[in-house]
């Protein structure tokens, strides 16, 4: 602050204009207006925690649909057998298992012994029998199925051949034991490597080849067993195909048109639900940084609607978007499916900072202006996607995802024609599969 | 307004009671008022500006410090707000032509006319928003020309500039008045048209508002 000047003309208004307020009574008009503008403050403010609520009740959803589509106990069934009800060892030993499989039946007999093909969908499981996934199979010799001290299965790390030629997934033994399978039958032909000598060992929840003695089980590729049934595959799971896919993207944004787009990143969270063999729905949750530039033209100021646009605009919005889509497969085969997608994306802006740039007399002046939390988009940017999905396992699969985002109103604090488009890129885990 | 009765305001403004929310406006009003008015063109404007600062007053009441002046607190916020409103109006800010402001002479002599609140402020509302805004922050803030270039991001040079061409054009503005209101004292008086410009100046009483 100055010192006090001496200027008559400053002094004569300073004087006249300086302590006027009680010059100037209430009206009621101007707090109506006041109270509009409260009101919708409010209302604001308000609506943030729904929305944020309403996006972790969606995930809470999709999470208890999950749980209790999940399937009850299931015993594998044994259309070779005569099973009897499995009579879980004392504590330590196998548990139960609860398995969603479908017992193909193909059942194999060396000497006493049984052997089961489990299948579930593309993925296998096995009984502790010896169900083997992915394989036809054939016993070697009949060595296994000499008495229970001989009796031996040779199960390996999944990749990794052991001893005598037999090589399983390594799953834990829930997945290869069954309620119904008896330990003793277990015992006849093929008995896990702990069993103990009497002949009704227990079984470790998992086994690695320290534990498997040597054996003469020899299961091929391709070979069918002889004498085994047709596969009958039957489903006994209703749980409904669920899957998580974690994506990043260049994201490429302008206003109006992407002739010169700025590029921003997208990373996303999406859960998909498959509702039947080619549809499915897609929500999750995506953090988008979206800078990009427009002009004056383009652009409202963003503090109050006042009378006059900067020249030129540049922004970086910091957006949580919030897409329901409706995806539709086109293609599918083998490894490789193609998708089709399309929905409305809700946008909450996070963060907004505008650098907006005035002209005047060819000098340039920047002004800022930083919202948080202020603005938001309810289901009000479409969406546009396809996307190519090929299958590195039974679970997990990559996924390339060409993506265009529209806005069907304003965007931000300016209310500018935001688009956007990328690739994103990233992984799918079916964590929720239907048997096939 | 008892500072006891104003803390009981902030307290229920700050848990959202729109009827102390409406008091506080009231208590405020002339005040705000009186501030926005100077910046704004006009009453409608300055409104405008003055709910947009009383907006930012209740959404910004946790953070106003108890110890401090409320009214020196409420006074900034409708000043940045009023700044706000120059900067958001750059475009048309220097639309009056500099050159058509009429070089009046230091020398020129101030009337002594009893100029009411009303007729200086519609003589502060008629400058061109630059110089306007430059000429309030100067003259009835207080404020540097430096920190005036700070809050409008121009050049010391050009708040001086525009601070010396509002006072050319209020110092003409109040001698036009002065013209007029003895224009529409000949009118009345027939004889009075017939007075020449030295009689003209005679008539006023130079008592010391000479620039």
């Amino acid at each position: 602050m100055k010192e006090a000047d001496k200027n008559n003309i400053d002094r004569l208004f300073n004087e006249a204009l300086g302590n006027a307020e009680n010059r100037h009574h209430f009206r009621e008009s101007d707090w109506d207006a006041m109270e509009e503008l409260l009101d919708e403050k409010q209302k604001r403010r308000e609506l943030i925690p729904w929305y944020y609520i309403s996006g972790v009740a969606a995930v809470l959803l999709l999470g208890f649909a999950w749980y209790f589509f999940s399937p009850a106990v299931s015993p594998v069934k044994n259309n070779a057998n005569n099973s009897t009800a499995y009579t879980a060892p004392k504590a330590g030993t196998t548990k139960a298992a609860t398995t969603n499989n479908i017992v193909n039946g193909g059942t194999d007999t060396t000497g006493d012994h049984q052997l089961q093909s489990v299948r579930s969908g593309r993925q296998h499981q096995y009984t502790a029998s010896a169900a083997v996934t992915g394989f036809q199979k054939k016993l070697g010799s009949n060595e296994a199925g000499q008495g229970s001290s001989a009796s031996k299965v040779l199960l390996a790390r999944s990749g990794r051949l052991v001893k005598n030629k037999v090589f399983f997934p390594l799953k834990p033994i829930e997945d290869y034991i069954t309620a119904e399978q008896p330990v003793e039958q277990t015992q006849q032909g093929l008995t896990l490597a702990a069993a103990n000598e009497a002949g009704v060992g227990e079984i470790n929840s998992t086994l690695s080849s320290a534990d498997v003695h040597d054996s003469q089980l020899v299961v091929a590729p391709g070979e069918a067993v002889e004498g085994a049934p047709k596969p009958k595959i039957k489903s006994l799971s209703n749980r409904p195909q669920l899957s998580l896919a974690v994506v990043a993207a260049p994201d490429l944004n302008g206003v109006a048109n992407l002739n010169s787009p700025k590029v921003g990143t997208n990373y996303g969270l999406l859960f998909s639900l498959q509702l039947s063999k080619r549809w499915s729905i897609t929500t999750g949750a995506a953090y988008a940084v979206k800078p990009y530039s427009a002009d004056g033209a383009q652009y409202k100021t963003p503090v109050v609607a006042y009378k006059v646009n900067p020249s030129e605009v540049f922004a970086n919005c910091k957006v949580l978007d919030i897409p329901l889509n409706v995806n539709y497969q086109v293609y599918g085969k083998g490894r490789n499916a193609i998708a089709v997608g399309t929905g409305l994306s809700s946008y909450f802006m996070l963060r907004e900072h505008y650098a907006m740039t005035f002209y005047n007399y060819n000098k340039e002046y920047i002004n800022n202006y930083d919202f948080v939390n202020q603005n938001k988009h309810i289901l009000s940017v479409l969406n546009l996607n396809a996307t190519y999905e090929r299958r590195l396992n039974s679970k997990v699969s990559a996924i390339i995802q060409p993506y265009y985002k529209l806005p069907l109103s304003g965007i931000g604090a300016g209310k500018v024609n935001l688009q956007s488009t990328g690739v994103a890129l990233g992984f799918n885990w079916n964590f929720g599969s239907k048997p096939k | 307004m008892v500072e006891a009765e104003l803390h009981k305001l902030i307290d229920g403004c700050l848990k959202q009671d729109r009827k102390d929310q409406k008091l506080l406006y009231k208590a405020y009003y002339g005040f705000a008022m009186s501030i926005c008015l100077r910046y704004a063109g006009n009453r409608y404007e300055a409104a405008e500006i003055m709910n947009q600062g009383f907006l930012k007053v209740f959404t910004n009441l946790h953070k106003y410090d108890p110890q401090r002046p409320f009214t020196a607190w409420i006074g900034r916020i409708m000043i940045n707000m009023s700044v706000d409103y120059y900067r958001s109006n750059l475009k048309v800010a220097y639309q009056d032509d500099i050159e058509k402001a009429d070089h009046i002479s230091s020398n020129d002599t101030l009337p002594d006319q009893k100029l009411l609140y009303d007729d200086l402020i519609a003589m502060v509302q008629k400058l061109p928003q630059a110089y306007r805004t430059v000429f309030n922050l100067y003259a009835i803030e207080g404020y540097t020309h430096e920190e005036i270039g700070s809050m409008l991001n121009i050049s010391t040079g050009t708040s001086k500039s525009n601070l010396f061409k509002a006072r050319e054009k209020l110092k003409k503005m109040i001698l036009d008045a002065s013209n007029r209101s003895q224009g529409m004292h000949g009118s009345s008086n027939i004889h009075v048209v017939a007075i020449s410009n030295v009689d003209f100046k005679v008539t006023f009483v130079n008592n010391g508002l000479i620039r």
